[in-house]
């Protein structure tokens, strides 16, 4: 199947959207910007940049995506790095410093960063700017939850993030008191990528054939990675407390990303958890299993996100796309799009979300206007064609070039 | 336009705006009235601009009723509906610039803090979080020439490029009390009823979306002649 292009999209958000898109870029035809990550598989951020950059290059701009390489013991830096800006108290030593600073270092000789804007996503290459000649804007774009941080961690990346000409965070509550300009882009889903794009019933079915999975009985079903802030244990206490009463299965589907040792820890724990349950799967699969996730996301008669910690919480915005409504912890991005009685419930504890899932369950009517609310939500706010208008406007606001 | 145009055309088009923007925070926020009035005397003109005129562009659900973000935070966060209704009120088209609205709006609070006995607080994850917003106003390509292409156009444009026409119209010229609309209108074609009942909209009180089906049924009216 050959990507998308952006016409594609007319039909989802109408063609005025699209022409406007047109029109920004055209301002900034031929804009060379290089953009950084961490990791090409696997993770929300790598998921956006593979939609991001060809449909930037077919706006005429010249987006480049560049990956920096680390060895085990710089990702185990910077996921304490990653957790310590969540609030976790474990300490970053003085050899995981050495480690994420040398292996910018490095990575700095090697990336190509020459270009008119260059967008550095998270903390895992913030500190090339220390190293890399800095000739046009750098952009640091943040997606984590960093608004109660552990402050040593913060002091630490600050010192490299006030380098910046300009950060970008996801929502208000994150951004910092920083002297350069901060603005606020929320992340999106691509509407037709395998993982969000329509599937016929019998197509969702053969495909949950395959994991034992059918839609006979409700399934509640939260995807996302084995993470301990995605409190996957949580909801399996909740489920079990919503069972009692209203017959349901769940099934916890999760991949794991490059950029994170912990998450086999945390799927272990899991297992160990939901032993001996035939009504609950806990599914591992690989970081490219798109359809499998978009197949059980469609099935799901109610989609949880029981996250502890959240950045943004796109497989919110997924399950919201579906049409199914959303039981999501009161944390990050999830407040932006779950709304109480208007596209599913905030909850704080797992028996809040086993009080909620038992509302819907018994409510399908109610349900059903939940997730139809939440679907026009999402068109008019995340999806992709959304979020390339605000990287458009903001190179044009930082290239000089937005007069009229 | 390739359609063809019917009714009276116009000396010069009306050219339709993309209106662009992307909010700005600061770093910061308050968790309490105290801290609200406290951030309130100093944060830069821009901020109250963006929270008194812009609340518009946001997507809410249910009904429209608190107009400014103070008065939507008072309510949903604070959840002291007294003091929401207080700031709803608050009309910032009629104030004379931003410091006037600066010194209103800490004088109503404070006299709210008068009356209570505690200083309300608000749950941490709903603190009022302080920002502006850098907005771009890029010439479009829609251009009308007559009323039926432009009641056609109002439908079509992005909410944002309504929001720049109508709200932001009135900002671009102080002490005109009009859109872009009625301004084209009035200068091509001269005094007309659509005229006057486009700017007789209490705008303030509508989602973008539903100031758009009120201003296409107000052309609706007048292009078939049916208007009171």
């Amino acid at each position: 199947m050959t990507a998308p292009r952006l016409d594609d999209y007319a039909a989802i958000v109408g063609s005025e959207r699209i022409a406007v898109l047109r029109r920004l870029a055209h301002r900034i035809e031929g804009l060379r910007v290089a953009i950084v990550n961490s990791t090409r598989v696997g993770g929300g951020v790598a998921e956006m940049l593979a939609r991001h950059v060809p449909l930037l290059s077919e706006l005429g701009i010249s987006a480049r995506w560049e990956v920096l390489e680390g060895t085990p013991e710089f990702f185990e830096a910077t996921k304490t790095i990653h957790n310590a800006l969540q609030g976790s108290t474990r300490e970053l030593t003085a050899r995981m410093r050495e480690a994420y600073v040398e292996t910018n270092r490095r990575n700095a000789e090697r990336l190509d960063l020459d270009a008119d804007v260059v967008v550095v996503h998270d903390p895992q290459p913030a500190a090339l700017v220390d190293f890399a000649p800095k000739t046009c804007p750098w952009i640091w774009r943040c997606h984590i939850d960093a608004s109660r941080p552990q402050r040593a961690a913060w002091r630490f990346l600050a010192q490299h993030v006030e380098r910046y000409d300009a950060s970008v965070f996801s929502m208000a509550s994150f951004a910092k008191n920083l002297a350069h300009p901060q603005y606020l882009i929320a992340p999106s889903i691509d509407p037709l990528a395998p993982k969000n794009r329509d599937m016929s019933d019998e197509e969702a079915d053969r495909i949950l054939a395959r994991f034992g999975l059918d839609r006979s009985r409700p399934l509640v079903v939260q995807v996302s990675r084995f993470d301990r802030f995605k409190d996957p244990v949580g909801v399996i206490r909740a489920f079990r407390m919503a069972r009692r009463r209203d017959d349901c299965r769940l099934a916890l589907v999760g991949g794991t990303a490059d950029d994170d040792p912990e998450g086999a820890q945390i799927l272990r724990e899991v297992h160990d958890a939901a032993e001996g349950d035939p009504d609950i799967s806990v599914l591992g699969i690989p970081p490219d299993s798109d359809l499998e996730i978009n197949a059980f996301q469609r099935a799901a008669t109610v989609i949880v996100q029981k996250s502890t910690k959240e950045g943004f919480g796109l497989t919110v915005t997924e399950g919201l796309w579906k049409g199914r409504p959303v039981i999501g912890g009161a944390v990050g991005g999830i407040t932006t799009q779950v709304f109480n009685h208007q596209t599913g419930f905030l909850v704080h504890s797992p028996e809040g979300l086993a009080y909620r899932l038992r509302f819907l369950l018994n409510r399908p009517a109610l349900a059903e206007e939940m997730g139809a609310r939440g679907r026009e939500l999402v068109r008019h706010h995340f999806l992709l064609t959304r979020h390339l208008r605000d990287w458009l406007t903001l190179f044009l606001a930082v290239t000089g070039r937005g007069a009229p | 336009m390739s359609a063809r145009p019917r009714g009276p055309r116009a000396r010069e088009p009306f050219r339709f705006v993309d209106y662009e923007g992307l909010v700005m925070p600061t770093g910061r926020s308050a968790i309490n009235l105290r801290e609200l009035v406290e951030q309130l005397r100093t944060v830069p003109a821009p901020v109250l601009h963006h929270h008194l005129f812009r609340t518009a562009l946001r997507h809410r659900f249910g009904v429209w009723d608190y107009p400014n973000d103070f008065a939507l935070w008072a309510a949903h966060s604070l959840e002291d509906l007294a003091l929401a209704e207080k700031l709803a009120a608050l009309d910032p088209y009629a104030l004379v610039d931003l410091e006037e609205a600066r010194a209103t709006i800490i004088d109503l609070v404070e006299e709210h803090l008068d009356e209570l006995p505690l200083v309300p607080w608000v749950r941490r994850g709903f603190e009022f979080h302080f920002a502006s917003g850098l907005y771009l106003a890029l010439p479009g390509e829609r251009e009308v020439w007559t009323i039926r292409q432009m009641r056609r156009a109002i439908r079509d444009v992005p909410l944002s490029s309504l929001f720049f026409h109508f709200h932001e119209a009135r900002l671009r010229a102080p002490g005109d009390d009009s859109d872009d609309f009625s301004r084209w209108i009035e200068g091509q074609f001269g005094p007309n009823s659509l005229i006057d009942r486009l700017r007789a909209l209490d705008f303030y009180f509508f989602s973008l979306a539903d100031l758009r089906r009120r201003i296409v049924v107000l052309f609706d009216e007048f292009l078939a002649g049916a208007e009171p």
